[in-house]
């Protein structure tokens, strides 16, 4: 494809996005609440789409794609199960979350999290573990980017502009205004993801096989192997256990649940982005097996879909690369937004509690723009071990889960049940992935959950739980009745 | 959803999610198998949901 479509292509989506983050920041109150989750104020579509774009990365449209190329319908099965198990986490912990927000002003999960156990530790601690495992994660959108520049343009638009672009994109959305410009920029960019890969999916249908009809058949036809589910089980569970805790472990999904302004947006919320992950999946794996169908033998499964895009037409092709763009940018920014609220509200505040609500903002401004610097470095690095780190993300946080659960359900649980779970748990499996080692053929995160659950229960039954936890849980069972969220057909 | 209901389901949804696939649908390559069971299973659940939230927010 020609660089300077691919150039125009990123300037103009690039000037479009960041006129809608300048428009967000209109009629926006000051304070870290307003600055960092929109003042608990957003609708629910805005905040079911800025959900479903921070979830859904350049990972569905390039590794699910690939995954899919290179081992078949598992990759489906991998992904719905995390959808199920985010929808149900949805309905149970968000309304949880929703209300301790507005009951307590929380602004980060770790705050939250902080307040339940009565100890800031337990808050910095699941900050520092956001940020080792994030960062990697937010380092591979930006060299998704860049690979995918340089590769649609056959090197003539260096990687580094890729990487630079996306970079300011996601950083200016992110600094501007906050939560606000965020999830503005996001909804714009999941209506995007949503609809070119929708209009490529079906161009593809009827261009190499007539009608999507005759593409189901032709499939079952010629590559039946790939409807097969020919996943080893340790390797289903070991790739899945950490997404279908996505929605509780991941801070930049899970702050996500503070935003919406009332009962009937967060409804609305958690039903948008779960017929977004539907139908988003969905056009994902069959882009999978529409470029195993048509380009097999391809060394590297992660190619597929930029092979598919360099045999679409100009324009279709860089509709797709735009979508793709979007998944990235958005996810980058969410991440960048809610780490640099982390390290505001969970680490700087902690050492200086006078600190000022313009002062909080000011700190995670800052804090965002020393990550992406970070993040920037890592790309320009291109480490292999980057991949390492970047899957430890979801395995590291996963840590965090029988926290999570435990401040709202089990009264016993304990600061120091909470602390050494994580702290214990994330270092055994850190050092899983970090070695290679996968005792018995299981994966890190099926010992680092074990280890986990085992170290919380065992720890907080031999120590004091809060004083107040029994009434935190009983405060939150009484505003579930009194907002309605038990008044449903099956409670 | 209260919590006990919530483990019950999970602990349900989990078993099914994995068990039937493996041990029914596995070896047929079709899209009436391992594809449609894991769609329907997803839909079911999200329609589930709209169901489980439809009077949430309305006074009890």
């Amino acid at each position: 494809m020609k660089p300077l479509y691919v150039m125009l292509a990123m300037v103009v989506w690039t000037a479009i996005a960041g006129a809608i983050a300048i428009m967000a920041r209109r009629g926006m109150g000051k304070g870290a609440a307003e600055f960092f989750i929109g003042g608990r104020r957003l609708k629910g579509f805005v905040s079911g789409m800025t959900y479903a774009a921070t979830t859904y990365s350049a990972f569905m449209l390039v590794g699910l794609v690939g995954l899919t190329y290179k081992s078949g319908i598992g990759a489906l099965g991998f992904e719905m199960t995390y959808l199920i198990f985010t929808v149900l986490f949805l309905l149970v912990f968000g309304p949880r979350f929703w209300l301790a927000g507005q009951r307590f002003q929380h602004i980060t999960p770790p705050e939250l999290l902080g307040n339940r156990y009565e100890n800031r530790w337990v808050a910095v601690l699941a900050a520092v573990l956001s940020f080792v495992m994030l960062i990697p994660y937010a380092s591979v959108q930006l060299m998704g980017a860049g690979l995918l520049v340089s590769g649609l343009s056959r090197g003539e638009i260096s990687f580094m502009t890729g990487v630079l672009v996306m970079a300011g994109l996601s950083g200016f959305s992110a600094m501007w205004a906050g939560m606000r410009s965020v999830s503005w920029t996001d909804a714009f960019q999941a209506m995007t993801m949503l609809v070119t890969s929708l209009a490529a999916l079906f161009y593809m249908f009827y261009a190499f096989y007539g009608s999507p009809g005759a593409f189901f058949v032709t499939i079952q036809a010629e590559n039946p192997d790939l409807l097969r589910f020919t996943w080893e089980p340790a390797y289903f569970i070991g790739l899945t256990l950490p997404w279908a805790f996505f929605a509780l472990t991941n801070p930049q999904v899970s702050q996500r649940l503070f935003v919406p302004d009332r009962v009937i947006s967060l409804k609305r919320m958690i039903l948008y982005f779960s017929a977004f992950g539907f139908i988003y999946t969905i056009i994902s794996t069959l882009f999978g097996l529409q470029a195993a169908n048509l380009f097999p033998g391809l060394e590297n499964p992660d190619r597929a879909m930029p092979h598919l895009l360099t045999q679409a037409p100009p324009l279709l092709g860089l509709i797709i690369f735009v979508g793709i763009f979007a998944a990235a940018s958005s996810t980058l920014g969410s991440i960048i937004l809610t780490l640099g609220s982390l390290f505001s509200r969970d680490v700087v505040k902690h050492l200086k509690p006078d600190l000022s609500e313009q002062g909080e903002t000011w700190v995670g401004q800052g804090a965002m723009l020393i990550l992406l610097a970070i993040c920037i470095y890592f790309a320009w690095l291109r480490p292999g071990m980057i991949a390492v780190l970047s899957s430890m993300a979801s395995g590291g946080l996963l840590v965090m889960a029988p926290t999570i659960i435990g401040a709202f359900f089990w009264h016993r649980a304990s600061a120091a049940g909470a602390l050494c779970s994580m702290l214990v748990g994330g270092i055994a499996t850190a050092g899983l992935y970090l070695t290679q080692y996968y005792p018995l053929g299981w994966w890190p995160p099926v010992w680092g959950l074990g280890l986990t659950t085992l170290l919380f229960f065992g720890v907080s039954l031999m120590t004091q739980p809060p004083q107040k936890a029994a009434q935190f849980i009983s405060d939150l069972e009484e505003d579930l009745r009194k907002e309605g969220f038990f008044f449903s057909t099956s409670d | 959803m209260k919590g006990s209901s919530f483990f019950v389901l999970a602990v349900i949804l989990a078993a099914v999610d994995i068990l039937v696939p493996y041990l029914w649908l596995a070896d047929r390559s079709s899209f009436a198998a391992s594809f449609l069971f894991w769609c329907f299973l997803t839909l079911a659940v999200i329609v589930g949901a709209w169901i489980h939230t439809r009077n949430w927010g309305k006074n009890p």
